[in-house]
């Protein structure tokens, strides 16, 4: 998921409920444990970033937040990874997928994707980067005005990635534009 | 009969039709509101001391006993170095009494850790718990009573009744040019019988919290009603929240622009100076000293290999209320400043949109500000229960 969820849907996600994921799972006695320390052993990984990230009086660096937030579910997946069968996985990769807030951004993956199918040179690249970067802190600094309410919320994400989507296929062929929308449309289904 | 009595009187010799409606409006619309506005200022009352009651929760990490100089950040970089730690933050308070807040990761594994260091001794004093927990269900109920999307309206609504009530009280409030009158009115009889004690807590406390609990109620629907949220940012000299510029489809805003450029020259530093070292954080906490010399809580994100850049926020609070406003300054590695964003220099309505949050929760000066407001939201969280009480003594 490319886009960023609003603040009304964040507060239901804010600590994850694994029970509901835990009854799918049909864990064993092994994996339950295992699954209950790595969850709350991230969980506090969460709240030490979440106090990193905060000074009193001060502005909480949102983009750092995110960024290693999303670090940490990475690292999450990858312990959870080390117990849980395939199945098992795919359908915690599915809950995270639905459950977590993300930030808002194109990924490394879809930015890879474009990097490679669209055989950016340098320049490119770093326009691309550059774009995506700046989408992602305009939308993040824009957070004191749209929080809480969804439709402002997406009215400002479509704003600005409209913003980015120009600056990025300003310096792409109009092939390359092509394959670029087709890309990132495919994304965000 | 009595029901009539109870929601309606007649309009007293000598009222004018005017306060005679505020009267019925201020009873109706407070008996409809009064649970709401209970729970609302009862969870802000609990929610103001969040920091505080966290900070004491994790006192034996959190407070030092001061001592001298604080050793330099390069001995915690090497004691971390050693544990196989790089420092992804330190946080330096501007108070000698706390410690530093240091976070890390372990670059193979990416393991991440805060934790709280004696800036004296260098002693790990260990990553501490939260209370976060109970907090955000106290700020959820504040919010939303736990309702979600709905709860969130219906907060909204009843605060600006009580928003409408505080006029509407002030209206009842204000007293004929009488001696006796005009004492009564800024004064409490302590000594009086309950129910005039109880009169008097209402109408009086009311009284002398009104601009106060304006204030909060006003910062509270800001955060909540994108049209108060405009309202208020256009009379402060910005735009509309809602009014969205549309640009011409090979066209970008001179924001956007404007963060490209910042963008593209961040993107350009990690290609030239990526084979570059960082400075030191001692080194760029020397350039934050210089180049801001206030003395104030500081906050260093060092660089990684997305951001190349050293980001440091400080807390200043060198200004008559000692209001604490953020600073936000940008070094590359080699300890060039690069941007410098300081509160001063914003515009009315980008600082009004910075500090809205401080404004409204009391943290904006500080522990003073914290007490003052927990005193205020106390006041209005008794008004609905005075005024119940008012009204209770005619149901009798």
């Amino acid at each position: 998921m490319i886009f960023a969820v609003s603040c009304s849907k964040e507060e239901k996600k804010r600590g994850l409920d694994y029970d509901q994921l835990k009854n799918e799972l049909a864990l064993n006695s092994d994996q339950s444990s295992k699954f209950d320390e790595t969850a709350a052993k991230f969980k506090n990984m969460m709240e030490e970033n979440k106090a990193a990230n905060t000074t009193e009086g001060g502005k909480m660096n949102r983009t750092a937040f995110f960024a290693k937030m999303e670090e940490i579910y990475k690292l999450q997946s990858a312990e959870m990874s080390a117990f849980l069968d395939e199945g098992q996985q795919a359908k915690y990769n599915e809950f995270m997928d639905k459950n977590t807030r993300k930030r808002p951004r194109y990924n490394d993956e879809l930015l890879a994707k474009i990097k490679t199918e669209l055989s950016l040179d340098q320049e490119q690249s770093k326009v691309l980067e550059a774009a995506n970067n700046a989408f992602e802190k305009e939308f993040q600094d824009a957070h004191d005005i749209y929080h809480g309410n969804e439709e402002l919320a997406k009215e400002y994400r479509e704003k600005f990635d409209k913003q980015r989507r120009t600056a990025i296929e300003s310096v792409l062929s109009d092939e390359q534009v092509t394959k670029f929308r087709e890309l990132v449309d495919e994304a965000n289904q | 009969m009595k029901f009539r009595k109870l929601f309606f009187r007649k309009r007293k010799k000598n009222e004018s039709r005017f306060k005679h409606i505020a009267f019925i409006l201020h009873l109706w619309l407070g008996l409809i509101s009064s649970l709401v506005i209970l729970i609302v200022c009862l969870t802000g009352c609990i929610y103001v001391f969040k920091n505080q009651v966290n900070d004491f929760y994790n006192r034996e990490q959190v407070f030092v006993k001061s001592g001298g100089e604080r050793l330099p950040l390069q001995y915690f970089e090497d004691q971390l170095a050693k544990s196989d730690q790089q420092i992804s933050s330190i946080m330096i308070p501007k108070s000698a009494k706390r410690s530093l807040v240091i976070s890390s990761t372990d670059p193979d594994s990416k393991i991440f850790q805060t934790h709280f260091f004696n800036p004296y001794t260098g002693k790990d004093l260990g990553s501490g718990g939260s209370l976060d927990g109970f907090f955000n269900t106290v700020e959820q109920i504040h919010k939303n009573l736990l309702l979600g999307d709905a709860g969130k309206q219906i907060v909204g609504v009843f605060v600006l009744i009580f928003i409408f009530l505080l006029f509407s009280g002030l209206v009842l409030w204000w007293p004929k040019r009488k001696k006796k009158q005009i004492r009564n009115a800024f004064g409490i009889k302590w000594k009086a019988k309950f129910y005039r004690l109880n009169h008097d807590l209402h109408s009086t406390l009311g009284f002398y919290s009104l601009i106060f609990l304006l204030f909060i109620a006003v910062t509270g629907v800001y955060i909540t009603y994108p049209w108060v949220k405009s309202a208020v940012l256009v009379s402060l000299g910005g735009s509309s929240v809602q009014e969205q510029t549309v640009q011409p489809d090979d066209e970008v805003s001179d924001s956007f622009a404007e963060l490209m450029n910042e963008m593209l020259k961040k993107e350009n530093e990690k290609s030239a100076l990526s084979n570059e070292k960082p400075i030191s954080a001692d080194s760029i906490y020397s350039l934050v000293s210089k180049d801001l010399q206030y003395n104030g809580t500081t906050v260093i994100l060092m660089p990684n290999e997305n951001e190349p850049r050293f980001r440091i926020q400080k807390i200043n609070t060198d200004n008559l209320l000692g209001a604490m406003l953020p600073d936000l300054v940008e070094y590359d590695k080699k300890g060039n400043l690069q941007k410098e964003e300081l509160f001063k220099n914003k515009p009315l309505h980008q600082q009004f949109k910075e500090i809205s949050k401080p404004l409204h929760t009391g943290e904006i000066l500080g522990l003073k500000s914290l007490i003052f407001y927990f005193l205020i939201t106390l006041i209005g969280f008794s008004l609905p229960i005075t005024g119940f009480i008012m009204w209770w003594k005619k149901m009798k």
